[in-house]
Parts: structure tokens; sequence; C-alpha cells
């Protein structure tokens, strides 16, 4: 791939762009015959909308995504994490070709989705598919299982009708359906068996890539174990590449080779998952992961949160200079004003491949920050197997004040 | 408010309660004989998946249940009195007053015509007849409590103008209002994002700490709250299928159940190459009798004693007791 920095733009969000070769190594020589499988350059997704004011309405436009990009190799999985609004799930669908991107481009196997309408989008369509968060509302109710798992060899003109029905049967022992329930309607299943749906409709045309938008977030644990199982499964058989998206740090870390961090339309990090999840730098995701659950009580005792102020702007109006400058513990005046490029850091463990978006980061890597107490430091997460400490509770919220005694 | 004290009774108890769903396809026992008290001050988790019994249990506890569900037997003494014999006047005195809820979904629980102001003098003055700016300013001081930034402000907010961080905190002011004895919170923060769950998680705590108010804390997910519960119910079939302090759960499970949903939550201080662990199976139907463990379809320890039987909770006078019949031996899977 070519030099994916130096996204130049007059908007004054330049630099914001995200990405990097997935899997170290891998993208430089050898044989440049195949492009990735998704290459996103720059890309930005605008929508207007109106809104009503006292003195009639006015026409504004919310940033959903503004100037990301990334790439995804052959075989691998992407994990796109953040908050709502941070517009990782418009990405998602930009990479699904469901959006025309504002400015930017989407690339899927070198071929420029943008560029393509009409029977040449739909030929390439096949290629890609998308899994939506809830099975409760992407199925139709009306349709029959094997209707809604055959519907897209049918758009798509793949085989015979009667080659169908055995294609449906075989996909269905693929994600674990029994086959006697094709003809049962949707809501005769469960939630982790209406994913089950979901992805094997994903799967029918054969598809390199699968965008997978929060595919078990509405599911119970159990569950969802048995779906990122079966995904897996999938992924290693079929030689599938995913787009995961989820704010599941810990479902994301044990899924996928790079992690791209969000924050408000922007890549805040970007790294090798061992590198993000041994090393994070970005204050933003160091509060991410300060947030994440651990199931031990141990580890819950010694772990500090970061503490983040306010709530997520709006995108209509985002922040000036670095994004996340109004809710961040160490801001200081320079990220007001400065939109911090992404870029590397020398550090032991992380390489070219690992960026990071914020201007303090050369001392948080350092650790001659001082961070406001409640931080993370790097290796706490990954070090909080039985450590015990002397245990204080986190507590974060101020005392009620009295008036609640 | 009271110090706490162990002398005094549990603040609830429930008794062999047993609750049921009447629908097209017959009679649907959603909570089975299930026991359990809460002391003042106390954090109890009540863990399990959809359809496990842990939201009846909860809303028969609030006598909340839909038209066609119905509580078969039981007890359920608050404070002593058995909420199961009151009139349906007398229970909507304690609802709100002595015994707060914390909804799932914040959205679907505020009139989205009222203020966020209006909800709170509303509560206050039916249950504690406060009026005008007396209820203002308790209001207010109820908002800042719960952390709700220029709380003057948002008194006059709608609920749609609120984050749902927000709204999740204005419906716990709402529920601690009256300073109840118990809070239910049912999957408080499910509908939220991780950083905003674990403020409301941990503001859930401080405040049940604060006030001394016994809590119920309902969640599919065992990760979550191994940070802020003092005591743990694992609900398996609408049966409590392990019950213990929170530190000896999580280290020495002895249920199958609980130990597999341990395993299947995925962990961001281990990383593996896409090795989840998961229950194989599908949680049971809750039609009609279920002879023996209903866990033992999807259990890899289960025996033929564990389809007959069914196991009851043991050791019976211990505070760590679970209903499996091969709870000394976990650890090695017949092969």
């Amino acid at each position: 791939m070519t030099g994916m920095s130096g996204a130049a733009d007059g908007a004054g969000a330049s630099g914001a762009a995200g990405g990097g070769a997935a899997g170290g190594g891998a993208a430089g020589g050898g044989s440049p015959a195949r492009p990735p499988v998704v290459e996103v350059r720059d890309v930005r997704m605008h929508f207007p909308v109106q809104r009503q004011g006292l003195f009639g309405s006015r026409r504004e436009v919310v940033h959903a995504v503004d100037g990301v990009s990334l790439t995804i190799d052959r075989g691998q999985t992407l994990g796109l994490v953040g908050e709502s609004g941070c517009g990782k799930s418009t990405l998602g669908r930009l990479v699904a070709g469901l959006y025309r991107p504002t400015a930017g481009s989407v690339r899927f196997d070198g071929l420029d989705i943008g560029a393509l309408s009409g029977k040449d989008l739909r030929a390439l369509r096949r290629r890609f598919q998308i899994v939506f968060q809830d099975p409760y509302m992407s199925l139709n109710p009306r349709m029959t299982v094997g209707s809604l798992i055959g519907e897209g060899l049918a758009i798509h003109g793949i085989g015979r009708p009667s080659e169908r029905a055995a294609r449906v049967a075989e996909l269905m022992d693929l994600v674990g359906l029994r086959r006697d329930t094709v003809s049962r309607y949707p809501h005769e299943f469960s939630g982790g068996q209406r994913q089950r749906i979901a992805i094997a409709r994903a799967l029918a045309p054969e598809p390199e890539l699968i965008v997978l938008d929060e595919p078990v977030s509405a599911l119970d644990v159990s569950i969802q174990a048995q779906i990122l199982r079966l995904l897996v499964d999938l992924q290693q058989r079929l030689g599938l590449t995913y787009l995961l998206i989820g704010h599941d740090l810990a479902v994301i870390g044990n899924m996928c080779q790079r992690v791209v961090v969000m924050y408000l339309g922007v890549v805040a990090e970007t790294a090798r998952r061992e590198t993000m999840f041994q090393a994070p730098l970005h204050p933003y995701t160091r509060a991410l992961f300060s947030a994440a659950p651990i199931p031990d009580p141990v580890s819950e005792r010694v772990r500090r949160r970061i503490p983040l102020e306010g709530e997520v702007p709006s995108p209509i109006h985002p922040p000036s200079g670095c994004r996340f400058h109004t809710r961040c513990p160490i801001a200081v005046a320079q990220c007001r004003v400065d939109t911090p490029p992404l870029r590397a850091i020398t550090l032991a463990g992380r390489t070219d491949a690992d960026l990071v978006a914020c201007h303090r980061a050369d001392e948080i890597a350092a650790g001659t920050l001082p961070m406001p107490a409640g931080t993370v430091r790097p290796g706490d997460v990954a070090a909080a197997a039985p450590a015990p400490m002397s245990a204080t509770p986190t507590t974060r919220i101020p005392p009620a004040g009295g008036s609640a005694q | 408010m009271a110090t706490p004290n162990d002398e005094r009774g549990p603040v609830l108890e429930v008794r062999d309660l047993n609750a049921s769903f009447f629908t097209r396809r017959g009679e649907v026992r959603a909570v089975r004989d299930v026991s359990f008290s809460l002391r003042q001050g106390e954090t109890l988790a009540l863990v399990g998946e959809s359809g496990s019994g842990k939201t009846a249990t909860a809303m028969s506890i609030l006598r909340m249940l839909p038209g066609k569900a119905k509580i078969s037997s039981g007890q359920i003494l608050f404070e002593g009195q058995d909420l199961l014999g009151l009139s349906n006047k007398q229970m909507s005195k304690i609802r709100g007053r002595h015994i707060g809820l914390i909804p799932q979904d914040p959205a679907a629980s505020l009139n989205p015509l009222m203020t966020c102001g209006d909800h709170m003098t509303e509560l206050l003055g039916v249950h504690l007849g406060m009026k005008g700016t007396t209820a203002r300013a308790r209001a207010i001081e109820l908002f800042t409590a719960v952390g709700i930034p220029e709380p003057e402000r948002r008194f006059d907010a709608y609920p749609h103008q609120l984050s749902g961080g927000m709204r999740q905190r204005v419906m716990i002011a709402l529920a601690i209002a009256c300073q109840p004895a118990l809070l239910l919170a049912d999957e408080p923060t499910t509908a939220l994002d991780p950083t905003i769950q674990a403020q409301i998680l941990e503001l859930i705590a401080t405040l049940s700490r604060e006030m001394n108010t016994a809590t119920i804390l309902i969640t599919h997910n065992l990760g979550i709250v191994a940070g802020v519960c003092d005591r743990v119910a694992v609900m398996y079939g609408g049966r409590i299928v392990e019950i213990a302090p929170r530190d000896p759960l999580f280290a020495e499970p002895r249920h199958p159940y609980t130990r597999g949903l341990l395993d299947c939550v995925p962990r961001v201080d281990r990383l593996t190459a896409g090795e989840f662990q998961s229950i194989p199976g599908q949680p049971p139907d809750l039609l009609g009798v279920i002879g023996g463990c209903s866990f033992a379809p999807r259990c890899a320890y289960a025996t033929d004693r564990c389809v007959d039987e069914s196991p009851l909770l043991t050791p019976p006078t211990t505070d760590h007791r679970a209903a499996c019949w091969n709870q000394g031996h976990l650890g090695v899977v017949p092969a």
C-alpha cells in the first residue's frame, strides 16, 4: 500500500486519517499481486440534517466519519471500537457499500466502490456482506428461514432454484441450524439462533468480506461465546475477512489482529492487537480499557478507572483541535487548537504500524506525564491476574453531599 | 439513617417463591422454589440468561408481573411483612416509597411529556407530601447526588434532551428519592456505553452504601458485577443454582453452570486467538415440569442421577450453596 498518513485536506482535520498495514511486515515486498481486501482512504461521511430553531429551521451537517483511512488484509479481522456516535457503524456501512462517501474512497480488492454503479456494483456486492446487531430487527418476520437464507442466491442469480435448496441446507449445517427448521419463521427462534440465520444469509453468496456490526451485543453471554466461536470457525474454514465493529474491548481483543479506536468520527489510535492491549497510548483508549469489566473481584479491587468528564460532544459541531480535548484528563492548550496527526511512537513493543493521535503520546509513553489519579498504566490491565495489593475500592462519583442521607 | 445492625432481621426474605406465566402453550414455570434473603446495605447480584427467572423474581417482589403471570406460592417478607398478603392499594404505597426500581431502559420508563423535574416532584408529592419550592429544592439535591451536571437546568429538561447515561441517572434519582430500604436494578447498564456503564454501576454501589440500602442487581453478565456486589445468586431454569459471597463464587464456583458463565466472559486481561469458551446447547423450555437438574442436558458432568433427581442447594447451613450432585468434584470432566 502507499503512504497512508499524508491525507492532506483543507478541512482542518488533516492527518486524522488512520490506518496502516494489518499484520506487521506482510504488506511490504513479496507479492504485490493482490491488493488488500479493503482499503479505505481518508473517507468522510457527512449527513445533512434539518434542525428546528426558534426562527425557522437550519440545515446542518453531522460529521459522522471525518477522514478515516484503514486497510484490511485477506483473512484478517480488523476490530473497530468506540462508543455510541463515534461513527463506527457508519464506517462499517461505508465499507459494506451501503453509503456513498461524501469524500475519499473505499476500495474493495482494488476497485473503488464509489465509482461503480448498476451491474458492476451489484456484481461486486456479492463479495461483501454485512451482519447487523439486532437479529430481531434485521430479519423480515414474514419470510421463512429458507427464503431468508436463499434470498441472496436468488438476487445474485446463483444456481438454479433446485440447487439453491441444497445450498440453503448446506448453509444451515454450516452455522449449526437444524435442517428441519427451514420453513419456520424468525420469531420461533431465540436471539442466538436468529443471529445464526443472519450469518447463514450473509454467507450465501460466498462473500470474501463480512462486516460484523456488533454481532453479539444483543445476546446473552453464553450465547455470545457460541456465536463468536462460530465466526472464528467459519473464518478459518472459508478464509473470510472480517471487519468487526463493537464496543466490548474483550470481544474485539480476542477476535482481531488489529484494532482501530474511533472517537467522534476520527481515529484516536490504531495498533496491532498486542500493542493495543499491552500499551495503549491514547488517553481515550486508556479510559476505555479502564472501564472494561474484569470478571475477577481481586483484579477489580486493584484497578483504577480514568474518569471521563462530561459527554461525547455533538458531531454537528465537533470540538476544535483534538476532538477528545473537552473530556481529556491531560489536555493542554495545544490540544484545543491543533489537530494531532496519527503518528508512530518510539517505544519498546511498538512499530510503525502502531499509530496514535495525541500530542502528549510521547510523554505518556515515557511515563513522565503525571497522569491523574485513577490512571491505568500500560501493562496494568494485562497484568491484572491475581496480584493482591492494598485494596481500596475505586470511587469516582463525588459523595452525595449529604443530601441523600 | 440507621446504622448497619446485624441483629435486625433481613430487609427482604423470599421463601419458596413460585411464579408462572400462563401462555397459549401452557403454564411456563418461570420462578421455581426461589429462596434468599438480603440484609440492610447488602448488594446481591442476581445473574442468569434470558428466561432464567431473574426479572420474574424481581417483578414478583414488586408485584408487577404482567397480567398473564401469577405467583402460585411462597412468601415475600419485606421488613417482616408478607407483600403477597397486601392489597393493591397498600402495595402501591410501598412501591417507589420503600422499594425503588431502576429499569433497564430509562427511555421507556420516563414519560416523554414530563420534564425530569415533573417526574421528581410528582413522586415526592405522592409519597412524601412535598410540594412547591421544597420539592424543587429536594429534586435538585437528588439530581446533584446522582452526578447530574447543572441540575437546575436539567430540572426543566425533557427526557429526549438527555443522553442515555443521564436518563439513567434521573431514573436512579427517582429510585432513591424516598430513601427506600430496598433497591431493585434490572440490567441497569445494558443499554449504555462501557465507560458510562462503569460509572452507573459505581454510582449505584456508592449510593446503596451511603444510604445503607439493600440492593438487588440483576444482570446476565457475571463480569460486570465482580466489582460492585457483596453476594451473587446464579439462576438457571427458574431456580437459584448457586448462591455465595462474591469472592468465593468467582474464585471457586461450585455449579458447572456458574463456572461455564464465568468462562464465557471474554477478558481484556487474557488475550486468546479466538478461543471462546461457550456453554453448548440452549436454555431449557420452562413449560411444565422438569424432572432432575434443568442444566443436565448441557452439563459435562451430568450423570443418571442428575437426569432423575432434582438437586437442592447444599450444604444448607452455609453461605456458599450450590444445587449440584457433583459439586464436590468439579474439575474432573468425565471422558
